[in-house]
């Protein structure tokens, strides 16, 4: 048995094991490239919603459980949901820009929450870049400082940063703060458009440049690590996570994300409410939306669709909560994905006769 | 007055997660970062140990469970839990 194989039986079988919760969209940092839809609005889930949400996804057998924003931690009632989410056994992430993780605040977590991992973003190297990008001077100084009060306290830390048109110059450097700071960097190379469809964030997409500076640290720092001997392609390591399911990816097979007013999502970027909490309960949502069952069946003509493009589907991370995004339509190739699949080589040609 | 010692007691390690799926059980050892599957056996001994028991106690649940003889049971359990414990996902007291 081995733990992938139990990640495409939930594919295959609809069984739920991760779910994403956005708490709030209240945040304390102002981001120039958040996709966060600030102009929804709708009744907030009460406290005794989230707790008997909890409760459903426990009895549903799920195991990890983001909690996120927004800044999750600027919910009012965030250390109830969470210490009730740690008691019920969930492997917990708290996604935050790390800003009010202070001392205090990070002990409370460690005492209270037991997080599997704290998801911090970094955006740049020097306060310059960061405090750009957050639109908060000093945000940069108090994120390295509470970084290292996590740390100290034996938090599990792991920083994102998505890569810009502003932070490209100094990805060298960004690897080098994260290898002092102690702590996994994981870097988005996607700007996304706002949840409403609005493209204006993309003005910061990495130049083409940008990316190829990014890959080339990259590949210098697997081999300073002796990390590249025989590597295997990306479509090949694609291939063998998709191995044996029809389904594109995991999105209303074996996860949900669930915005602050109560709407179910098949995934935090597919953002097609397939239910809403304040009218039926998860379980019954699960069981039986119409909506989820689309999106589920979608998922396969994804599969088939990318299928079709042989190494150039693999390669263009597709994904269709982007799709319909950017165009309105799951099985739409759009911008990055196509430029990832042309970048293939082949895949103009084909885009082409297809 | 005699000293009797008590067996020693097994429970979920705090830090780890578990959850039962089907017919397989799957651990995440939090601090380790590392992910265990157990089979169906194994997931059944594991949800006894969300509370504190002994390795007879433990034994008994899987032969009546699983109509077995007491010995096989015992040692099947002796050596699952021993394993867990190695791994850090079941914490001995």
């Amino acid at each position: 048995m081995s733990y992938s194989d139990t990640i495409k039986r939930t594919w295959n079988d609809n069984r739920m094991m991760s779910v994403l919760l956005e708490l709030t969209y209240a945040c304390n940092l102002d981001c120039a490239f958040c996709y966060n839809d600030l102009s929804i609005g709708g009744q907030r889930l009460s406290l005794e919603q989230y707790l008997e949400l909890l409760e459903d996804l426990a009895s549903l057998g799920v195991l990890h459980l983001s909690l996120t924003g927004g800044e999750p931690l600027a919910h009012p009632r965030f250390f109830e949901i969470a210490s009730y989410a740690r008691s019920l056994g969930f492997v917990i992430r708290i996604k935050t820009n790390g800003h009010a993780v202070r001392h205090a605040v990070a002990e409370r977590i460690r005492n209270e929450v037991d997080p599997f991992l704290i998801e911090v973003s970094v955006h740049g190297a020097t306060a310059g870049t960061h405090d750009r990008q957050t639109r908060v001077a000093g945000s940069f100084e108090r994120l390295v400082a509470n970084i290292r009060a996590m740390k100290a306290i034996g938090l599990r830390v792991k920083a994102n940063s998505v890569l810009t048109r502003w932070n490209e110059g100094e990805i060298e450097e960004l690897l080098a703060l994260c290898d002092e700071l102690e702590v996994p960097f994981q870097v988005d190379t996607e700007v996304t458009p706002r949840d409403d469809g609005d493209r204006s964030t993309l003005s910061i997409e990495a130049s083409a440049e940008g990316m190829a500076r990014y890959r080339r640290a990259l590949e210098a720092r697997a081999q300073l690590d002796g990390m590249i001997t025989d590597t295997p392609s990306p479509a090949d390591e694609r291939k063998a996570v998709v191995a044996r399911t029809e389904k594109h990816c995991g999105a209303g097979s074996n996860s949900i994300a669930v915005d602050p007013y109560g709407r179910v999502l098949p995934c935090v970027q597919w953002r097609v409410p397939v239910g809403n909490l304040h009218e039926k309960r998860v379980t019954e949502i699960w069981a039986n939306s119409g909506r989820l069952r689309e999106i589920r069946e979608t998922t396969k003509a994804v599969g088939r669709k990318l299928e079709a493009f042989g190494e150039a589907g693999q390669l263009s991370r597709f994904c269709p909560g982007a799709a319909h995004t950017y165009e309105g339509d799951p099985l739409a190739i759009y911008p990055p994905a196509e430029r990832r699949m042309a970048a293939s080589g082949r895949a103009r040609v084909r885009l082409t006769v297809l | 007055m005699s000293i009797v010692a008590q067996p020693p007691q097994y429970r979920l390690d705090p830090h780890a997660r578990f959850r039962v799926m089907d017919d397989e059980g799957i651990f995440v050892l939090q601090e380790a970062g590392e992910v265990l599957v157990v089979n169906r056996v194994g997931a059944f001994i594991v949800e006894q140990l969300k509370t504190e028991r002994s390795l007879d106690e433990v034994a008994e649940a899987i032969a009546e469970r699983y109509e077995v003889d007491l010995e096989r049971a015992r040692a099947d359990a002796s050596a699952l839990i021993g394993e867990l414990v190695q791994a850090g996902a079941i914490a001995q007291t």
